[in-house]
């Protein structure tokens, strides 16, 4: 393989592939390297061996992707599946692994299309076995065709809850409960954007539709949740829910929890980018420009990872940077590059007529990380939220310090599952604004590597540094 | 913890569980397998207090899907699809040889 190509790709979901086939139609080299088994992301994942029952069942949202594949297919870009990022510099080194071997790569550009994850809540008993992300469930169906055993009790609030929720009913899952954690006085601040988002009105349809199929099923619906437990030995039996109403309990076989996604910063972090806070979905995210370019000129963010936006707008982020890049490489006169560029950002615009209502609508509770001290808030070393309280109240002032005297954050997931929480007990104890804050430390390798590998790691021949 | 939807897979493998062999769709993976068709609730064992756990992100983040795949042990249960011959066991502890 050559070692220096146009454009590489981190990740082969909308975002990446919409970007992959776009630079390669006009002409560039690109490579496209994906950890996952099969091109799709999350959204599209496992779409080419998808039967005529899945692609039913989870609908056109799901369905269309197919055609984005098949045209990235006939491009002319290369695809790694199973190659997994571990570090990426701002000149354009990608360093990644596959089948145990780690390789040097070099991109002129590089583009990271690594999309978004569950949003990663601490509660009591969310290590037991079963306890799992509702969207997580949803994407482990495409790829495996298997369904949760009942009964399935559901937790959380927002589009892909919703969206999940409708397909486990198709697929005949046992439900023992819905409990909704939206805010109530959600609907009333997001009614200002509620003309705009009514351009989408197939999405009200959808989501009206969803809702009345749980109550013909005759489906347990609590709203106004603010907080939940899960209960058992070896796995999860039960759920104990709290809202006005006090205190009660569901039995449960599976639990799925869903409170919004979340950019995945771990590569705009490592790269030391810009990051801004949004106030209502409580999130990072990088900043870049209207095409997806950050302050270093080698690197592009698109997609889910640069701001949740979902599938649609992703496919067309992606193409915004493709173009962007053909314009510096010469592989596009500057007039037809600004038309190009003009006609995908008025097309993102009326993608995104609903997204500011839904945004509010779905705007998490205010005590999603008011954690209870005995609560563990690291999976990986077990760490407490009264021991890292303790920690704070001993001195430590960010989350580095605390990771550093708890071990949170330390373990095999390396942050990436308790960074948020940390970060959001800094900020109660301390008094913080979120911008005031300085999140975990993002190290390469970002993915876990053996030290084997990372000595035999193959190198550049002609190694610019 | 699963069950299959639908049953019409093209082609199957062979897979070997905890030294017991079943036979799956060979487009899914080890996790997957696992839960299903093993019919297992728990893939490792906490190296700090050993207790149990399973896969919670599905999608190669939370690395509660760590096992020991063919000998090697810290596999991403969750983003490795099964092969012909596989044999899968579960991460007990420490994969460095650690005791718990």
């Amino acid at each position: 393989m050559s070692e220096l190509r146009d454009i590489i790709v981190v990740g082969a979901g909308p975002a990446g592939l919409s970007a992959a086939l776009t630079a390669s139609g006009l002409g560039l080299d690109v490579l496209v390297l994906d950890e996952q088994p099969a091109l799709g992301g999350q959204l599209y994942r496992n779409i080419e061996k998808a039967n005529e029952q899945t692609l039913k069942i989870l609908g056109s949202d799901y369905g269309r992707g197919r055609h984005l594949i098949e045209k990235f297919r006939n491009s002319n870009a290369e695809h790694l599946a199973g190659a997994t990022v571990w570090n990426i510099e701002a000149n354009g080194n990608v360093y990644y692994s596959k089948a145990g071997q780690s390789s040097e790569i070099r991109g002129k550009h590089v583009i990271l299309a690594i999309g978004a994850a569950e949003r990663s809540v601490p509660f009591p008993g969310w290590t037991l076995p079963g306890v799992m992300g509702a969207g997580a469930v949803d994407s482990n169906f495409k790829s495996s065709g298997t369904i949760p055993e009942g009964p399935v009790v559901f937790a959380g609030s927002g589009p892909l809850f919703l969206s999940t929720l409708g397909h486990m009913t198709s697929l005949g899952v046992e439900i023992g409960a819905v409990l909704d954690t939206t805010p109530q006085g959600n609907l009333l601040a997001a009614l200002p954007f509620l003309p705009r988002a009514m351009k989408r009105l197939d999405y009200f349809l959808k989501g009206a539709g969803m809702l009345l199929n749980l109550r013909r099923l005759g489906i347990k619906y609590a709203k106004g949740i603010n907080g939940y437990e899960a209960h058992g030995r070896d796995r999860v039996e039960k759920v104990s829910y709290s809202s006005k109403n006090g205190v009660q309990h569901v039995e449960a076989g599976v639990f799925l929890v869903h409170e919004g996604l979340v950019p995945r910063c771990d590569f705009t972090q490592l790269l030391g980018l810009k990051h801004c806070w949004d106030a209502a979905q409580r999130y990072w995210y990088p900043q870049i420009n209207h095409v997806g370019a950050t302050e270093i000129d080698t690197i592009y963010v698109v997609g889910d990872g640069a701001f949740v936006h979902g599938g649609m707008p992703a496919i067309t982020k992606g193409s915004l940077a493709a173009v962007d890049i053909a314009g510096k490489l010469n592989a596009l006169p500057l007039d037809s590059k600004t038309v190009t560029l003009a006609k995908l950002e008025k097309k993102l615009s009326s993608e995104l007529d609903f997204r500011p209502f839904v945004d509010v609508l779905f705007r998490p509770r205010s005590n999603l990380f008011k954690m209870s001290d005995q609560t563990l808030v690291c999976r990986c070393e077990e760490v407490t939220a009264g021991e890292i309280r303790r920690a704070i109240n001993e001195g430590c002032l960010d989350s580095n310090e605390t990771k550093a005297i708890t071990r949170c954050g330390m373990g095999r997931c390396q942050g990436r599952m308790c960074g948020s929480a940390l970060n959001e007990i800094i900020i109660d104890e301390l008094n913080r604004q979120p911008l005031d804050t300085q999140p975990l430390r993002m190290r390469p390798p970002v993915r876990n590597i053996s030290l084997a590998e990372l000595s035999q790691l193959s190198l550049f021949k002609n190694r610019v540094r | 913890m699963f069950k299959p939807y639908h049953q019409n897979f093209e082609k199957t493998v062979t897979i070997e569980f905890e030294g017991i062999e079943f036979r799956v769709p060979d487009t899914i993976t080890v996790a997957a397998a696992v839960l299903s068709y093993a019919g297992e609730n728990h893939t490792s064992i906490s190296p700090v207090s050993a207790k149990k756990r399973a896969p919670h992100c599905f999608m190669g983040i939370c690395y509660e899907c760590l096992m020991e795949i063919n000998g090697i042990p810290d596999q991403q249960a969750c983003i490795v699809k099964v092969e012909e011959g596989m044999k899968i066991n579960r991460q007990l502890g420490f994969s460095g040889g650690g005791e718990l």
